[in-house]
């Protein structure tokens, strides 16, 4: 059995307590603890293409399965139309504990493309429990059916407001108080709670097969970027018989500001399935520099669109891709004033505000509007019904869940290479797997292939 | 904490030399009301200790305090099998379990003046009769005696403080009586109790966090933590002067052999499994018309969560002898405890036997993995190689637990202790935990502050009220004093008081 970070025990103090190493230096633990998981590597949501609707009656666009963590649900899409002044509608609707669909947000407009976000309070709806996991449904029609209604959804997620968080008092050369401690215990546990029990996986458009023209970039697969800093890890694999192929990185804003962050060299066929890869540093180098002179500018919290397109230079070979990966990477630097906290121990003499106050300090770098701001994302997994996909991520939590595609062994690829394979129990509905049996990495990076849909979780959870 | 003098004279008249001791016996026979015994009190002996090994409070359980009270019987009140007896209707089932209270004293002038110093249960008598005396002694234990009559099974507690742990625990076990009980210092993570006795499981979960778990005087229970006598008024300061011209005997042992040169503390992880049948049934159950079973399911691990077994999930099947379904006939129960459920399996059919097949019960394990060890070594090179490993405690699931205790007791241990045994006239307000200072010039004590880890009193009419304590030098408990105190320290960058362990 492996072991996973573990946030620190906590208790409260009273006054007329003495307090000592082991309790100060739990408080500050839990700041670091927070630290670590808020410069976490993990696979970036999955972001569908364009889709594009032509019937006036409303139909499926996009599909969904959600563990619903929260009654506040994340959303975030591009709507249109490919007819100026005709009007797009959409709605979104999740399939209850009563077997029936529930519309819980309906969109229509005229602007072409319209970006939306938002939230949606869903604590009125009584068909859906929390722990559960739930289909969602993008549903979408036009006015005109002589013209498309078009749809890209990059975000589908259900986002926990903070609980139990009270402005953590600063403190001062003089009388100690419990009731400080108190408040910084109390504001970590509400940070860590804020924590999401899930660790997305990508999922990644089916394997394709470049037949364009050489020369042209294709797109290929999209990611959904709520932007940390600093970096991505992008790779994909590809099988080309001869010739040169190349693949990149492209970076857009809600604005439709858009650069290429990572061109790749020319890449040699090899006649065989290759894995390809790059780190891209946002903030440094050749892509900073595109950013900037496309407008980007790098906001935490905020969406960017992730694509990864590539090109073949000899039009007497097919270029065949598959098998997206896109890690948000960090360099690890905390951000803001993040203060590094002391270690304490036993007979020291420095218990005063200078020391103690970094932990506070770090907490409001980790809350709302801080440089490290935590957020309770729990991100939606995509799917086509009865389709089997790849998804790939980083392994930071102990369970998965997926769901098997029909006819298929979902597999681990995992190891140096992705060349260690493990065969997943199949079955009807949501499955769930100890990882820790298999061995994996703690943070490295892996696929799952021939699923469904899937995602890490801290336990395994059922469908409703 | 030593008990309030407030309005009594006995700080002056516990050491004259004409001090008048006076008692007072109450029972409580029909649980209801106190009767007074004393007219028949000949003698008592009580006794009560903080430590079983090395001189320490922190290391190990104590069974609690115990009191030995010898009356007159004469005429047979106390004989169980005498139906002349006025308390016959109470106990001629036996003597056992009634209320006990002691309060003991000096006369002040012709005012007798006395405070509480035992209250429990009669655990057992002992009579006998000779020539001139018949008499009957009652073998009592304090407050505690409830509780270890009490097997306690608990659900499972997540991330309680080792005081609210006790809390729960008391109250399960139906305590209703008085707790004082300190703000724990550590947080459980998985805290469960399982037919084990309640008080034994509290001492446990005290010493988890090296602290102790005792009944007082007054019958109240008390959790003390590590630090308490760092903190408690009648700890910092001294409750009473030993001076030389009363005691009857003094002694003073330095224990070399239990000076280490380094302390091993355990703790055992554990973690959620993924759901599993906790329990699988190994035969079928029969459930005969209109009967109701109970069937105990004892699982492989303790379990953070465990389901009530149905037959939609598969967790049984219901039958008759030819295999007809049966299942709208069975109505189950459960009471999910932390490591094990008490099923009920209740028949509905008037003329079906319900056979139950392949009973089980899932739910999500609490696995437990290697014990971890951290080692805190001396540096003061008294001795070497000597490591004292402290006992293994389920309830020490993380390294700050076993850390605190280990760098604590390896200051401790690091030297050899000194335990001072002093016998007197008693001084009826002392308590446990209370500061006393030790004077007699021979032995080159001048004023050596102590902490009271064990007492014995022996009263008898018309004798010396006599006790004896164990004593253990202030100094030999704690590494500093001055530590940084809430409330009362303040925040300083430079030279605040010091940080505990």
């Amino acid at each position: 059995m492996t072991t996973l970070p573990r946030f620190p025990t906590i208790p409260e103090v009273e006054s007329g307590q003495i307090i000592g190493a082991t309790y100060l230096n739990a408080l500050a633990r839990g700041a670091e603890h927070l630290l670590g998981v808020s410069h976490a590597s993990y696979a970036l949501p999955y972001a569908t293409a364009v889709l594009q609707r032509l019937e006036d009656s409303y139909g499926d666009m996009a599909t969904y399965w959600m563990l619903h963590t929260s009654d506040i649900v994340a959303y975030g899409f591009f709507a249109g139309n490919t007819s100026a002044g005709k009007t797009w509608y959409v709605h979104l609707d999740y399939y209850g504990d009563d077997d029936t669909w529930h519309t819980v947000g309906a969109w229509s407009g005229t602007a072409s493309p319209s970006a939306q976000s938002g939230t949606l309070d869903l604590s009125a709806e009584t068909q859906i429990t929390v722990g559960k996991i739930y289909q969602w449904r993008w549903q979408g029609k036009t006015s005109d059916a002589s013209y498309y209604t078009t749809l890209q959804v990059t975000m589908l997620a259900t986002r926990p407001a903070i609980s139990g968080w009270a402005a953590p008092p600063t403190l001062s050369a003089g009388a100690s108080s419990h009731a400080s401690l108190n408040t910084y215990r109390a504001d970590l546990m509400a940070l860590n709670t804020l924590l999401p029990p899930t660790n997305p996986l990508s999922y990644c458009e089916d394997g394709k097969e470049h037949l364009h023209t050489q020369g042209d970039w294709v797109a290929w697969t999209r990611f959904a970027y709520r932007y940390r800093p600093n970096g991505l890890s992008v790779g994909l694999w590809a099988n080309m018989l001869s010739s040169t192929w190349n693949w990149r990185v492209r970076f857009a804003d809600a604005a439709g500001n858009g650069a290429t962050v990572y061109t790749s060299p020319d890449v040699a066929a090899v006649g065989a399935w290759k894995y390809e890869s790059a780190d891209i540093d946002l903030t440094a180098g050749a892509a900073a520099t595109a950013l900037a002179t496309a407008g980007i500018t790098l906001t935490l919290g905020t969406g960017y669109l992730v694509t990864i397109e590539a090109k073949r230079n000899s039009d007497d070979h097919a270029l065949n891709i598959r098998r997206a990966l896109c890690v948000r990477t960090s360099n690890g630097t905390p951000g803001g004033a993040w203060a590094d906290n002391k270690l304490w121990a036993h007979k020291n003499t420095d218990v005063g505000p200078t020391q103690l106050n970094k932990v506070r300090t770090d907490m409001l770098e980790l809350y709302t509007g801080g440089a490290e701001e935590l957020w309770g994302d729990s991100h939606a997994a995509a799917y086509v019904a009865d389709e089997d996909r790849p998804c790939s991520g980083v392994h930071r939590m102990r369970y998965l869940n997926y769901r098997c595609a029909a006819g298929e062994t979902p597999t681990l690829l995992y190891g140096a290479g992705f060349a260690e394979e493990y065969g997943l129990p199949t079955g009807a509905g949501w499955l769930g797997f100890d990882l820790s049996s298999v061995g994996l990495p703690a943070g490295a990076a892996y696929y799952v292939v021939n699923v469904e849909a899937a995602f890490e979780g801290d336990a395994i959870y059922g469908e409703a | 904490m030593a008990q309030s003098l407030a309005g009594l004279h006995l700080a002056t008249t516990w050491n004259a030399a004409g001090a008048r001791p006076t008692a007072l016996l109450q029972v409580s026979w029909d649980g209801a009301t106190w009767t007074d015994e004393t007219s028949r009190l000949l003698a008592f002996e009580t006794g009560a200790t903080l430590h079983t090994g090395k001189g320490l409070p922190f290391l190990g359980e104590n069974r609690g305090g115990t009191a030995e009270i010898v009356l007159d019987n004469h005429d047979g009140r106390y004989s169980r099998r005498n139906a002349a007896s006025p308390l016959h209707a109470h106990i001629a089932d036996g003597l056992r379990g009634f209320g006990v209270r002691l309060s003991a004293g000096y006369y002040y002038g012709a005012t007798p003046e006395r405070l509480r110093q035992f209250t429990g249960y009669i655990e057992y008598p002992g009579e006998s009769e000779s020539l001139a005396q018949n008499r009957v002694s009652f073998n009592c234990l304090d407050a505690s005696f409830p509780l270890q009559e009490t097997p306690l099974k608990t659900q499972m507690y997540a991330d309680y403080r080792s005081d609210e742990v006790m809390a729960a625990f008391l109250t399960e076990a139906g305590y209703g009586g008085s707790t004082d009980l300190d703000h724990g210092m550590a947080t459980i993570p998985w805290a469960w109790a399982d037919a084990e006795n309640a008080w034994m499981q509290c001492q446990i979960v005290a010493r988890s966090e090296g602290g102790v778990f005792y009944a007082s005087k007054e019958g109240v229970l008390r959790f003390e933590r590590f630090t308490h006598w760092l903190e408690s008024a009648d700890s910092l300061s001294s409750q009473v002067s030993l001076e030389r011209n009363r005691v009857t005997f003094l002694a003073q042992q330095q224990s070399w052999r239990d000076c280490y040169s380094g302390v091993r503390a355990q703790w055992i992880p554990r973690s959620e499994g993924p759901e599993m049948a906790l329990y699988e049934a190994h035969e079928a159950i029969a459930v005969r018309p209109g009967q109701t079973v109970t069937h105990e399911a004892r699982f492989r691990y303790p379990a953070q969560a465990a389901y009530v077994p149905t037959a939609a999930d598969g967790d049984f099947q219901a039958v008759s002898a030819g295999m007809r379904d049966l299942s709208a006939n069975l109505v189950v129960g459960a009471t999910i405890y932390g490591s094990l459920a008490e099923i009920t399996l209740a028949n509905t059919s008037t003329s079906q036997t319900i056979y139950v097949l392949d009973l089980r019960v899932r739910g999500v394990p609490l696995l437990a993995e290697e014990a971890q060890t951290v080692e805190e070594d001396s540096a003061l090179g008294l001795v070497e190689d000597k490591v004292f490993d402290v006992p293994t405690n389920d309830y020490v699931q993380s390294e700050e637990q076993a850390r605190l205790q280990a760098a604590f007791l390896r200051d401790v241990l690091q030297r050899p202790r000194e335990i001072l045994t002093w016998s007197g006239p008693c001084a009826p307000w002392l308590e446990l935990g209370d500061r006393v200072d030790v004077t007699s010039a021979p032995q080159g004590l001048n004023a050596l502050e102590c902490y009271i880890i064990g007492m014995r009193q022996t009263w008898s009419a018309g004798a010396i009220y006599g006790m004896t304590l164990e004593l253990l030098p202030v100094t030999d408990l704690y590494a500093a004093t001055g530590y940084f105190t809430l409330g009362t320290s303040e925040w300083a960058d430079a030279g605040s008081d010091y940080l505990f362990y």
